[in-house]
């Protein structure tokens, strides 16, 4: 780190004659050397630091260790170095290959992004309504957004039967019209998983999308509609760049955890179409195969890493302008 | 321009917190299972039972605690693989005094080293047992297990709608008569196809295993299934009348036919994987000497019966039947004629073939 980087302070005149280490400089108003500076930072970081490394960085270690594991008879986990657990994910199964992975793979990526658009889909409007509202009301509106976060989600799943299943009125409607046999309901279907996964994650998107409406600058809103541009006009050219650091936030948070989603899927889709989670779920329950396990679970990661490098990128690309 | 990057933050923060919670309380496992109570020594002394729920005549057990002045706690799971879990994590074994494996995982729990021989000089009633269950073939002479109860899978129909169905499994496997749900656990349903092929469930051919999954296949694909049900949810939709049959497990469909008389439940003539749940007791118990006492307790005649009266599944202790109510005694869904009972096959340990069954489970769910 040169000096240069200390924001705006004159250390070259404090500078001492040995060393650069030993320098005074002036911190924030503060006169230090950098070596008193470097000692306190650490110690301040050291906590959060070892609180990473010990639950983070050094389980995801044991994964990428178990990944290359072989399980037992019984499973148990053998040290027996193997690259079997690797080539599955590609396809490269004990009975050859078979491209069932990657259909659950992208089955999984597929189930994700259409429940990211769908919430941040619902989010923004949801998002401008609270927000338009006076301020003492808001965090009423908002309480209403998250309390559901309170019931356990296997518990909210459970909720949807009554309402999709085949003595709702709502199926009754649906085979009246025409769009469901007589012995069709509306659950289990992908229109109950896509309807089960929104509502879960609603929140996730709703939240970081109202902090950055809350805070829209109207004026740019109102001088879009003096030089007559359309309404998709006014949003993407007045609304759109205003928010898209928390766009991406609400895109991420919906994303990734949708990505790993087992629960909902399985309850209301009627556990037919298997996604990354129920497969990982599997191996770590009922086929008591860890290594293949962390193997999944390395590969979920990696899809969150994508996720967050997306992120990551319109960020920079934000500090940038 | 600073304060709404802290407010962001700090919502950011706020939802992944709610994210970490909901993600959390999610099938939580294990949980309040670790038994209370003081150590070994402490009066009067315990015997801990790690068990399924319901799974146990609680009246019975008020005369055992009377009897012998122990007393007796329950910590449950809900899986095989949950209980081998909690055994497996250090001094897991010294936790509890008994244990009810399924039949499936009993090699595993002896090849691991974690369950003790029985002694059966502290097991007078060991003679009790029933012939079929004497011996079985994951433990031979009955040395670290002896069977709690028993089981089956079958058929479990809405009668006021499909009329009279015969007893096959080609009702799933080949002509559907309606709506239907199967059951979401790889070894019945594998296990279900192998038999109607006329293969053991203990399958370890690679092609027949493959049939048998394109089978399953092929019932998934039907316009007529609509989803796989874990445990008891297939009974509720077949009871709701959602579905008009569902493969569940026969104490389901007993419990079913006796809630509702619009339905019937069967056992398939082909024959049924056979499931039995064990008592047996762990490497390290704290008691063993009152795990060998209640383990025995349950093995008389009279216990036997007034349990399996209670709970309505198989008992497999022989010197019960004088005991058992007459309408299950003679209920070939609960106690099937001998013909049937010798087309039952025990679930056995898979081995390392568990792997190949794993595979194929993961291509019928996938596809």
């Amino acid at each position: 780190m040169s000096e240069r980087e200390l924001p705006g302070l004159p250390t070259a005149a404090l500078k001492n004659r040995d060393g650069a280490l030993g320098a005074r400089v002036v911190w924030l108003g503060e006169l230090a050397s950098r070596r008193r500076l470097f000692a306190r930072g650490g110690a301040l970081m050291g906590g959060g630091m070892g609180l990473i490394l010990a639950l983070v960085a050094l389980p995801m270690l044991a994964l990428v260790a178990l990944a290359f594991a072989t399980r037992g008879t019984h499973g148990e986990i053998e040290w027996t170095l193997t690259l079997n657990n690797l080539k599955r994910l590609f396809g490269y199964g004990i009975l050859g290959w078979s491209p069932d992975i990657l259909w659950i793979l992208s089955r999984s990526v597929l189930v994700a992004a259409v429940t990211t658009v769908l919430c941040v889909a619902f989010a923004f409007p949801l998002a401008f309504f609270v927000a338009s509202r006076p301020p003492a009301r808001r965090y009423a509106w908002l309480a209403l957004i998250v309390v559901p976060m309170l019931t356990n989600v296997v518990i909210r799943a459970y909720a949807w039967f009554p309402l999709l299943g085949m003595h709702s009125p709502l199926t009754k409607l649906a085979q009246i019209l025409g769009f469901l046999a007589a012995d069709e309901a509306l659950y289990p279907s992908a229109l109950a998983v896509y309807l089960g996964q929104t509502a879960i994650n609603l929140p996730f998107a709703v939240l970081p999308l109202y902090a950055a409406v809350e805070r829209l600058d109207p004026a740019l809103i109102d001088a879009a509609r003096d030089l007559y541009a359309s309404r998709w006009g006014i949003f993407r050219h007045a609304i759109l760049p205003q928010v898209r650091a928390a766009l991406a936030v609400a895109i991420v948070l919906t994303f990734v955890p949708a990505l790993g989603a087992f629960v909902v899927p399985d309850l209301l889709g009627g556990a037919r179409g298997m996604l990354l989670g129920n497969l990982l779920q599997q191996q770590f329950f009922t086929a008591r195969n860890w290594p293949y396990g962390a193997a999944i679970s390395l590969m979920l990661v990696a899809c969150s890493v994508v996720a967050l490098w997306y992120y990551g990128r319109t960020q920079a690309r934000e500090a940038a302008r | 321009m600073a304060s709404m990057r802290t407010r962001a933050a700090a919502l950011f923060c706020f939802a992944l917190m709610l994210l970490a919670g909901c993600s959390a309380g999610s099938k939580s496992m294990g949980t309040n299972n670790t038994p209370q109570g003081g150590g070994t020594d402490a009066a009067p002394k315990v015997v801990r039972v790690f068990i399924w729920s319901d799974y146990h005549s609680p009246e019975a057990l008020a005369d055992f605690e009377k009897k012998t002045g122990l007393k007796v706690e329950f910590s449950h799971f809900e899986s095989n693989e949950q209980m081998l879990a909690k055994l497996q994590q250090p001094g897991g074994d010294g936790l509890y005094d008994i244990v009810v494996p399924s039949a499936h995982v009993v090699e595993s729990l002896v090849k691991l080293d974690l369950v003790q021989p029985l002694d059966p000089k502290k097991l007078a009633n060991l003679g009790n047992l029933a012939p079929k269950f004497k011996d079985p073939s994951y433990d031979k002479g009955n040395k670290y297990t002896v069977p709690y109860f028993w089981g089956s899978t079958g058929i479990l129909y809405r009668k006021d709608k499909l009329k009279e169905l015969p007893a096959t499994w080609a009702t799933v496997f080949k002509d559907p008569p309606g709506t239907f749900v199967m059951l979401d656990e790889m070894r019945d349903m594998l296990g279900a196809a192998l038999v109607y092929q006329g293969e053991s469930v203990n399958c370890k051919d690679v092609e027949k295993l493959k049939k048998a999954a394109e089978l399953v296949t092929q019932a998934k694909k039907h316009p007529k299934f609509r989803f796989f049900a874990g445990g008891p949810d297939g009974q509720k939709k077949v009871l709701a009348g959602e579905v008009d049959f569902a493969v569940v497990w026969n104490g389901e469909g007993v419990r079913a036919m006796s809630e509702d008389a619009g339905v019937d439940f069967f056992i398939p003539s082909e024959g049924s994987p056979l499931w039995v749940d064990n008592l047996t007791i762990p490497k390290h118990a704290p008691n063993p000497d009152g795990a060998h006492k209640l383990i025995d307790f349950w093995l008389d005649g009279k216990i036997a019966a007034q349990q399996a009266n209670e709970l309505r599944y198989g008992s497999p202790v022989a010197a019960a039947r004088e005991y058992l109510k007459a309408e299950d005694l003679n209920n070939p869904r609960i106690y099937p004629a001998e013909e049937l009972m010798n087309k039952l096959q025990f679930e056995d340990h898979l081995g390392d073939d568990a792997q190949v069954w794993d595979e194929l489970w993961t291509q019928i769910k996938s596809r």
